[in-house]
């Protein structure tokens, strides 16, 4: 996949996070929210021509970003969401790399960092929220 | 009502006894399909229960980590649910283990899978305890935390493992996220198929279950997009018949609940099927009578086991209902519509992550786990030419050994300490 399509699936997850976790939301409506953005996401991979995981992929992106506009509970949220990214990576990866892909190491060394360094992460400040989202778009786009 | 449910049990597994039975006296050309089914009923079926084993597991750590209101009962059947699929799920390989070569088990994948079991049996021996014992109770929580990765990593083992095992449907990196989905939804019904029968309603569940269809649906049309094929049988049991979720009478009948949560383990069934064989993709009418006999048998031993199980805890644990509730549905009921709306455990304050105490508990299990795997790793790469692949090789290793000794340290420091 090229950069710029990678880039807009990557603006996509951000604006699907965006309607998740709304404030007066149910379990309906998150869902919802969380189908049609799995919908949006397979409808453009099937159009950038990226089958195998990236609707995960971006899904679980989604995730990440939508844990920074939680009220509370928001570091056990960020460790689930960013494990759960983790674990679509690295197997996602690893059914390909016998096909003969490349295996993202870094990306996944990534992740594992930022995953790891996150269970230790105090109140999270408006700089630390902005801080996390710089590195989770910089992992998507450049590793 | 357990009589009635042990009796049925009965009533499956004797006939599918007897041509299990017949099956293994004639040979495995009974059970193999065709030259690339590869066993594939036996196979959908340890798909199928190990997917349910890990499902009772998920949902209790799920529900748990995320805070939600769970009544005990639920996550007793969940945990014990969790157990006796596992049985089951092993019994499939040992029946033709060592018959067929390069079959689709190898040390990793029964690494991963004993571990689990392991830490799944010690999950729910805590939760039996931990209504007796308060020092259980603590443990609890930062248990499912090492628990909770390791059921999604040895699911990713196992689909690496069938992945290796020459199944054309499991060649896509897609799989294992679409299998989980699978793994969810079946467990909820299996969970709600389970209350049902004793006459209980967690309306949580059934809100889950409705959730979940939405998600199927779209992985259904993913698969179509993907592959090209579309699995009607498996949209219409696991998509159109849970929307009747949004018909009150049909929710509101005993019935009712139970025909969709066996709608909905069939399709998952049938979609396990497909994915062992191809042979399946046109429907299930191939399906010779020795294959629905080994099906019959899995049915009939689950009931059997968890019922005989869950009589022996409560037995053993002194009383069944301080466990399982009563078996009178009616009161129940009201029981469970209370325990979901009314706030039981307030909110807890917000606790530093130096000063929390699952921080504490956890720390030294879990650097003593990471070390673990570090000497793992130093020794099994130590001198190779090729590290990637023997560090491919060994990855799928490290996060079950690092979860059985932070697992097996965690329960026993904790029960040192008291």
């Amino acid at each position: 996949m090229n950069a710029m399509l990678n880039s807009l699936g990557c603006l996509l997850a951000l604006g699907c996070a965006y309607y998740l976790w709304r404030p007066a939301s149910d379990l309906y409506k998150n869902a919802v929210v969380l189908a049609c953005s799995l919908a949006i996401f397979v409808l453009f991979s099937t159009f950038a021509a990226e089958g195998s995981f990236y609707p995960m992929r971006l899904l679980a992106l989604s995730l990440c970003f939508s844990t920074t506009s939680l009220t509370s509970h928001r570091r056990r949220y960020l460790v689930l969401a960013q494990m759960f990214w983790f674990w679509v990576e690295l197997f996602g990866c690893l059914m390909l790399y016998g096909d003969g892909s490349d295996f993202a190491w870094t990306r996944l060394c990534a992740i594992l960092g930022i995953f790891a360094s996150s269970t230790f992460l105090s109140k999270i400040s408006r700089e630390m929220e902005f801080c996390l989202m710089v590195f989770w778009i910089a992992v998507w786009i450049f590793f | 009502m357990l009589k009635i449910l042990r009796t049925i049990g009965i009533a499956f597994l004797l006939p599918g006894l007897i041509v299990l039975g017949y099956a293994l006296w004639s040979g495995s050309n009974q059970v193999l399909s065709d030259g690339m089914s590869f066993w594939g009923v036996p196979v959908a079926l340890f798909v199928f229960w190990l997917g349910l084993a890990y499902a009772g597991s998920l949902l209790s750590c799920v529900f748990l980590v995320l805070g939600a209101q769970l009544d005990r009962r639920t996550v007793t059947f969940a945990e014990l649910s969790t157990l006796c699929c596992l049985v089951l799920a092993v019994i499939f390989p040992l029946i033709h283990l060592g018959s067929v070569r390069d079959f689709y088990l190898d040390s990793q994948g029964f690494f991963c899978i004993a571990i689990y079991g392991l830490l799944a049996s010690l999950l729910f021996v805590n939760h039996l305890k931990a209504q007796l014992t308060e020092s259980f109770k603590r443990v609890r929580k930062p248990l499912t935390w090492i628990l909770l990765p390791l059921i999604l990593w040895t699911h990713g083992v196992l689909c690496l493992e069938f992945r290796n095992a020459f199944l054309p449907a499991w060649n896509e990196a897609f799989v294992p996220v679409h299998t989980l989905v699978g793994i969810f939804y079946s467990g909820l019904a299996m969970m709600n198929g389970l209350l049902c029968a004793e006459g209980f309603r967690v309306r949580m569940l059934e809100r889950l279950m409705m959730v979940g269809s939405w998600f199927m649906a779209i992985l259904l049309f993913w698969n179509f997009l993907l592959r090209g094929s579309f699995a009607t049988s498996v949209f219409v049991l696991a998509v159109v018949i849970p929307q009747l979720w949004w018909v009150s009478a049909v929710r509101d009948s005993r019935i009712g609940r139970l025909v969709i949560s066996l709608c909905i383990l069939v399709a998952v069934f049938i979609e396990r099927l497909c994915l062992a064989s191809s042979v399946y993709e046109n429907g299930v009418s191939s399906l010779s009578f020795v294959d629905l006999g080994v099906i019959s048998f899995s049915v009939g031993l689950f009931l059997l086991l968890f019922y005989g199980l869950r009589r022996w805890v409560g037995k053993y644990l002194g009383g069944i209902s301080s466990y399982f509730g009563e078996l009178d549905g009616s009161e129940m009921e009201a029981d469970i519509s209370k325990t979901e709306t009314q706030e039981l455990v307030e909110r807890s304050q917000y606790e530093e992550p130096f000063s929390s105490r699952e921080f504490k508990m956890l720390r030294l299990p879990v650097l003593v786990g990471v070390a673990a795997v570090l000497v793992f790793m130093a020794v099994n790469l130590n001198g190779d030419v090729n590290i990637e692949k023997t560090f491919l090789d060994i990855v799928p290793l490290t996060y079950p050994l690092f979860a059985l000794v932070s697992g097996l340290l965690l329960f026993v420091l904790e029960r040192k300490d008291k």
